[in-house]
């Protein structure tokens, strides 16, 4: 039975390793803007489900741009060298911020880590011998000189590695310290969670995964500057993508962010701007009509229950 | 300096010396001493706000006493983190019942072990079970939402038991439910003492501290207004006061 269960994740793994083959430039473009949103989207929601809801994905992703695109134009190492790199930064950044932050909670950590995309624009634009300032700066040539066939694989790579992490979190007792922290804190601690390691942790993670993705984008796309690497955009879309997909899931957050990313690019066609004013709406819909998502709400029709999986 | 509890069993697995808490200007525990032997079932009792879910919660490390002393086996864990002392032996539920609602009855289960004795995921399932069996819990694989009353005070024990506690704190686990269901609460607790495991029951229920407990401590504002076998105590006329009010 075990192998008929894998069928579905071996064709879709085909499918996305094979895409190239049977795809063009533009196509393949979409794809992976895609797949660094949803990249974002998991890596939001993997914080999510300890209970914290982090604003903090668009300046950990800027801290990594910058990060990776210094290091390589200062040091000459390896593109790849670089976006590990970013990785590092925004996770070691994440852990210090974390150290205080986490002492916060709800609304009070939300804002807080909203904050920090402001605080590290401002930083950059005010040291210009090293971050190029306000211009922000350009990368001589994009990783693989824009070859998109190769940034292709190379951004699934990414996004596979985070869907892997995602599980890790979802099927090690890693699931149960999350679980019991966002249901109810005081029995986590009273069953002998260290809640505060935990979570400064998880939020480390999850950020290095969005410095990685930051650095990720600013080799395929050649620059960084202060208004684009930090931009609200980088917070706002895997918001949606994950709360359209579902929560506290894997799955939620690849379905929300495949969906919404192919619908962006068609409505940016149709109505130029106007796809911001459907994200708002789709924001909005789904958090009064379909709290658990599209995934979310599959499962309970598939399973009779909102406990899904055979653990 | 030996409590009263001390002589009839072994030596104490927890002792609270002189613990104070404040809220502002509220005296919440006032010099709080008592002690615990390793296979007793002691009893809290006292009227409204006298301060016993505070007690649980600074001996189980939600808040920080504002003086005195709290040792387990040896260990001084006056001022350890909830979660360390969860792992050194403070097992507790809670006054309200906290279920983790998106985990099932077993997995419920299954954190304290995981995160209180460090067991792996598959040990975890096996103690789970045992412990489920032990309480009467049935299916073990239902959500949160679809147990009764009764089984969810019993998941709240089994959560705490499932740390594998040397003392366990259980804060009206009896309130809301029948007397066939309180008698069936009465033999699982029981059970637990007969495991080796010290308890302390706060519990407004007498007939339950009654038939339970081999000794009570009496709390009146904060402090302890007497200490003994329930039948002793409940006859003194200061504590009668205290649950009635003054009679001059």
């Amino acid at each position: 039975m075990r192998w008929r269960r894998a069928v579905p994740y071996a064709v879709g793994a085909a499918l996305a390793a094979t895409f190239p083959l049977f795809s063009g430039m533009y196509t393949q473009q979409v794809a992976v803007t895609v797949l660094i949103y949803m990249t974002l989207a998991l890596s939001w929601d993997m914080l999510l489900r300890s209970g914290q809801l982090g604003f903090g994905t668009a300046g950990f992703f800027g801290v990594g741009s910058y990060a990776a695109v210094l290091l390589f134009l200062h040091t000459g190492v390896p593109a790849l060298v670089s976006i590990l790199f970013a990785g590092a930064v925004a996770g070691v950044i994440a852990a210090l911020v974390g150290l205080a932050v986490l002492r916060l909670r709800g609304m009070y950590f939300a804002i807080t880590t909203l904050a920090l995309a402001g605080i590290f624009a401002v930083v950059v634009r005010n040291i210009p011998s090293l971050t190029g300032g306000p211009e922000g700066m350009m990368l001589p040539s994009c990783i693989f000189s824009g070859d998109t066939t190769k940034v292709y694989w190379l951004v699934l790579g990414m996004a596979v590695l985070t869907i892997l992490v995602s599980e890790v979190f979802e099927r090690t007792r890693l699931h149960f310290a999350l679980t019991s922290i966002r249901n109810d804190e005081r029995v986590a601690k009273s069953s002998g969670i260290g809640v505060y390691g935990v979570l400064v942790l998880v939020f480390a993670i999850t950020s290095a995964i969005q410095g990685v993705a930051g650095g990720m984008y600013a080799h395929v796309f050649g620059f960084i500057s202060p208004e684009g690497s930090f931009h609200a955009n980088f917070l706002l879309l895997p918001l949606a993508m994950a709360l359209l997909g579902g929560i506290h899931s894997t799955w939620g957050p690849i379905v929300g962010a495949l969906a919404l990313g192919v619908l962006a690019e068609y409505l940016k066609l149709e109505i130029p701007y106007g796809h911001l004013l459907v994200y708002g709406g789709i924001i909005v819909v789904v958090t009064l009509f379909l709290p658990q998502g599209v995934y979310g709400a599959a499962r309970v029709r598939l399973r009779g229950s909102r406990l899904g999986g055979s653990r | 300096m030996s409590g009263p509890g001390a002589g009839k069993h072994g030596a104490p697995v927890l002792r609270a010396d002189r613990l104070c808490k404040h809220f502002g200007g509220l005296v919440a525990l006032d010099e709080v001493t008592f002690d615990l032997a390793a296979d007793e079932i002691l009893g809290i009792i006292g009227p409204n706000g006298a301060g016993k879910t505070t007690l649980i919660n600074v001996v189980g490390g939600l808040y920080l006493p504002n003086g005195g002393r709290i040792v387990l086996a040896e260990h001084d864990i006056t001022t350890a983190p909830a979660h360390v002392r969860c792992r050194l032996g403070i097992g507790r539920t809670f006054q309200i019942v906290h279920p983790l609602r998106d985990l099932s009855a077993r997995e419920n289960i299954m954190v304290g072990a995981l995160f209180g004795q460090r067991r792996r995921l598959r040990e975890a399932r096996q103690v789970a079970e045992e412990i489920g069996a032990l309480l009467g819990l049935g299916n073990m694989h239902r959500a949160v939402e679809n147990l009764t009353v009764l089984e969810v005070k019993k998941l709240e024990i089994g959560r705490a038991l499932a740390t594998r506690p040397k003392v366990l704190f259980l804060d009206e686990v009896m309130a809301g439910l029948n007397s066939d269901e309180t008698k069936a609460m009465i033999t699982a607790v029981r059970r637990i003492r007969d495991q080796g495991v010290a308890i302390c029951v706060v519990e407004h229920v007498m007939s339950v501290i009654r038939d339970l407990t081999d000794r009570v401590i009496v709390l009146n504002a904060g402090a302890i207004i007497a200490e003994g076998p329930y039948a002793a105590v409940s006859a003194q006329p200061r504590v009668v006061a205290a649950y009635l009010g003054e009679v001059d």
